[in-house]
């Protein structure tokens, strides 16, 4: 029996080392630095003999934003002789990350035929738990009495994938090889927000949002990759799906070619359609997005599917320098956009969040070529990569549009070149194993809808004595993404040097992130313009919210 | 066994320096045509003027207000006005029968005095929309920009008093019922007077919360024909005195543009941004050639003691 076993795991220090510098700079305020992020992962290796090998692996990883905040109030009013002692805390507590399980066992049963199987399970989650409490005592004259109140808020998304799947190759068959299997995914959601409110003598608890689902694909599949001649090589397979949630037999046909024209140069064409049974329901026009709402597709939508069509080049020459053209169509059906509405709705006597039950029918398409120049070997390494792209989505409210994160064009140029070799004299006997890298990117902006003008969207109080009614600026927009934010560019460089200490290798590091200082608009931030001699508004202002600014980091990473 | 044992720890920066310079701002600037748009609202009700607002869309490089010096009773008073708000046009409201003609008047101050805004309002007396009638209005500018509307008069609300109870016991729940209205929703508000000379400001903390609880409101679907009022749970202050207050009760019917317009579109921006706010296409209900609404109220109210 052999075997092999890796772990691996890192964590920022940075609340680490803001806390010990608090403490030692004799803080008593209370505050620790709220955010953390951990990751760990874990792969054994077991081959029980020649013929079966069990793999292991584990991927853990959080980021937490913890913190809590206390207070201590006395107060006294002479007059009323009433005074009072309480004591309020605020805290959020609010995890979010994945991890995953697998366990495969690996059986070669003949030299032709191999078994596959696996055992997997994966978990996403969020949990925001918000909770604040004051409690106290008062006295007033004679009378004496105390307070409680707490207020819990909790809202989580947690997405639990579990799958087993079987996969036989058979390579039996002159210039054939045969793969099969069958894969059964069974998904739990669990969507929900929480409200508790307490006191000393009464407790309400509301559930808003409760989204409790269970979906499972079932999926048969094959595929046999076939030789025709010592140039021409097919790819054919498909696979057939069941969603526990639809009586639909799904069937995915694929189909690939590959032709080489040269030794060194291939001409590869694929086509295939691909069913997706999830998807993600957050607002389309949210600004900033920190968490994705992840959904099993309803019973009542259909579901969504692309069909692609991919040809492309590929030469390799023999200095190690890969050139690759692709391009590529593909378009969508079925996909869903999420209505956005009022954040909470009363139903019934009730509050409920807005229910991820209404939906946009979308449909969408892309194409697009891509380049690829790479070099893997050598004292320069790196490559050049361009990618021209035009993405659309169509909704009948909006018509055909960008959606957000479209960019036609994006440059991306990654290198890393070993400046003194082993041996180097002089400087470079100092420098030597010193690693120079950089990386730049350059692409259009992405799409935002632009404001075309202000009114004053009319609302109403209806208030039972008088009633009223006013207006709120609001804005006239344009078409949906129709405009586009400012040329994005980044250019980061760095350097790297391994070494060793007493016995243990480490790698010292300096990068310097966004070098030009370039401001890359997230979005577009407003405000009025005003006459700063008479205060009259007189028009309106936009600014980027800039990304990452120029930033220097240095620092270890060290293997034990 | 051959085992290879590999740990790995990654240390991330310990230091950082990042530079961040002054935001660029840049004038924002459109070649929108300005649009009218209108809040014309006629009431059967004695208490609520029916009046209409008329106000203008602004280009993004326009000017939103304007600083003013005027002189009132002698007083010499400078506040800033609005531009949104058109103060010249011809607004001409009829019945089919007999047009009135509106005028303008400023009519509402905000409390700071930064800004005025104003509507136009009938100044005679024979303005006296009936449930069912049809009307139509008529707006145009010197300036060139026009838009007409056309709404018909709901029913009048009627709540059924006679079933009402004398008084309201904090602790207790009403019964309230009202004259159903087969194609017309209604809206119904119940409060206290009290709130109103006590405003609660919950930064303060400190004056008694004499709205808690009291404050609802109800969207009533046609055919609808009761509500059960029940004060809400709230927290308990030993501070409040309810001896002289009275709860107050608003049913309000309106016709199918208001309720669009206000109710069933009000709580659902076409389009909304973190750093900008909300906004669409610029909605209409009951208006042509602009936007806006012009809708029509009825409404019915009642009051009784509240005891605790």
């Amino acid at each position: 029996m052999k075997g092999s076993w890796m772990f691996a795991g890192r964590r920022t220090y940075f609340d680490q080392f803001v806390n010990a510098i608090l403490w030692l700079s004799g803080d008593d305020s209370g505050f620790e630095f709220p955010y953390y992020f951990y990751d760990y992962q874990i792969k054994v290796n077991l081959d029980v003999n020649p013929d079966h090998r069990l793999t292991y692996s584990r991927f853990y990883g959080d980021d937490v934003l913890d913190f809590e905040f206390t207070d201590q109030s006395e107060s006294y009013d002479i007059l009323t002789d009433y005074s009072e002692n309480s004591r309020s805390t605020f805290a959020i507590n609010w995890p979010w990350g994945n991890h995953s399980n697998s366990l495969t066992w690996r059986w070669l049963i003949s030299p032709q035929l191999v078994a596959k199987t696996f055992v997997a399970n994966s978990r996403y989650r969020f949990h925001f738990d918000m909770s604040f409490s004051e409690t106290g005592n008062w006295t007033s004259g004679n009378e004496l009495g105390s307070f409680s109140d707490a207020f819990l808020f909790d809202f989580f998304d947690i997405v639990d994938d579990r799958t087993i799947e079987t996969e036989i190759s058979w390579h039996g068959l002159a210039n054939h090889q045969l793969m099969g299997g069958v894969q059964i995914k069974r998904v739990n959601y669990d969507l929900g927000m929480e409200f508790e409110y307490s006191n000393l003598d009464t407790t309400i608890y509301l559930n808003p949002l409760k989204m409790q689902d269970q979906t499972q694909e079932t999926s048969l599949f094959f595929q046999d990759k076939w030789d025709i001649t010592s140039n021409l090589a097919l790819q054919l397979g498909a696979r057939f799906m069941d969603y526990s949630l639809h009586d639909t037999l799904y069937i995915d046909p694929r189909f690939g070619l590959k032709f080489l024209l040269r030794q060194d140069l291939s001409f590869k064409l694929a086509i295939g359609r691909y069913h997706q049974f999830l998807t993600i329901a957050n607002p389309e026009d949210e600004s900033l997005r920190i968490i994705d709402f992840w959904l099993g597709i309803p019973a009542e939508r259909q579901a969504p599917y692309a069909d692609h069509l991919i040809l492309g080049i590929e030469y390799l020459s023999e200095e190690n320098w890969l050139f690759r053209a692709e391009t590529y169509y593909k378009h969508f059906e079925n996909l869903i956009t999420l209505k956005q509405g009022e954040l909470f709705q009363e139903e019934q006597d009730e509050l409920r969040f807005t229910p991820f039950n209404e939906f946009y029918d979308t449909k969408g398409y892309a194409y697009g070529l891509e380049l690829l120049y790479k070099k893997t070997a050598g004292r320069l390494r790196g490559w050049v990569g361009y990618t021209y792209a035009e993405t659309k989505r169509h909704i009948d409210k909006y018509g055909w549009y960008y959606p957000k994160y479209d960019r036609t064009h994006t440059l991306n140029l990654v290198g890393d070149v070993e400046l003194f070799k082993e041996g180097s004299s002089g400087i470079g006997s100092y420098l030597k194993g010193v690693h120079f890298s950089t990386s730049l990117q350059a692409a259009s902006g992405q799409p935002f809808t632009p404001p075309i003008g202000r009114y004053e969207q009319w609302n109403a109080n209806h208030d039972p004595w008088e009633p009223s009614w006013y207006g709120v600026q609001s804005f006239l927009v344009g078409r949906k993404n129709s405009e586009r934010l400012p040329f994005y560019f980044r250019w980061d460089i760095g350097f790297k040097q391994n070494k060793t200490f007493i016995g243990f290798p480490y790698e010292r590091y300096i990068q310097l992130i966004n070098v030009t200082n370039a401001v890359n608009a997230l979005t577009y931030q407003y405000r009025n313009k005003v006459n700063r001699l008479t205060e009259e508004s007189i028009g309106m202002e936009r600014a980027a919210v800039p990304m990452f600014p120029f930033f220097l980091s240095f620092g270890y990473r060290i293997e034990i | 066994m051959r085992l290879i044992s590999i740990s790995f720890f990654c240390i991330v920066s310990f230091s950082c320096l990042s530079i961040e310079g002054e935001l660029d701002w840049e004038d924002v600037t459109s070649d929108h045509e300005s649009v009218l748009n209108i809040m014309g609202l006629l009431s059967t009700d004695s208490l609520v003027t029916s009046m209409v607002r008329v106000h203008r869309s602004l280009a993004m490089d326009e000017a939103s207000d304007t600083l003013m010096r005027d002189t009132i009773f002698g007083n010499i008073v400078i506040y800033y006005a609005s531009r949104y708000v058109v103060r010249d046009a011809e607004v001409t409201v009829s019945n089919g029968q007999q047009d009135y003609l509106f005028e303008y008047t400023d009519f509402e101050m905000s409390e700071d005095d930064t800004v005025v805004v104003g509507g136009y309002v009938y100044n005679g007396d024979d303005l006296q929309p009936q449930a069912g009638e049809a009307w139509t209005l008529l707006v145009t500018t010197p300036g060139g920009l026009s838009a007409n509307g056309e709404t018909t008069i709901p029913p009048v609300p009627q709540l059924i008093k006679e079933e009402l109870p004398d008084t309201f016991h904090l602790s207790q729940t009403m019964d309230i019922r009202w004259q159903t209205m087969p194609d017309n929703y209604q809206i119904i508000n119940a409060g206290n007077v009290l709130a109103y000379f006590f405003v609660y400001d919950y930064y303060e903390d400190s004056k008694p919360d004499y709205a808690c609880g009291l404050w609802q409101e109800e969207i009533i679907s046609p055919d609808e024909a009761s509500w059960t009022y029940r004060r809400e749970i709230c927290k308990d202050d030993p501070f409040l005195d309810w001896e002289e207050d009275y709860l107050l009760i608003n049913l309000m019917s309106m016709d199918d543009n208001y309720f669009d317009y206000f109710i069933r579109y009000a709580g659902d921006p076409e389009f909304s941004s973190l750093f900008l706010g909300e906004g669409g296409s610029g909605r209409s209900f009951g208006i042509e050639g602009g936007i806006g609404v012009f809708g029509a109220i009825g409404i019915d109210r009642h009051y009784m003691p509240i005891v605790p």
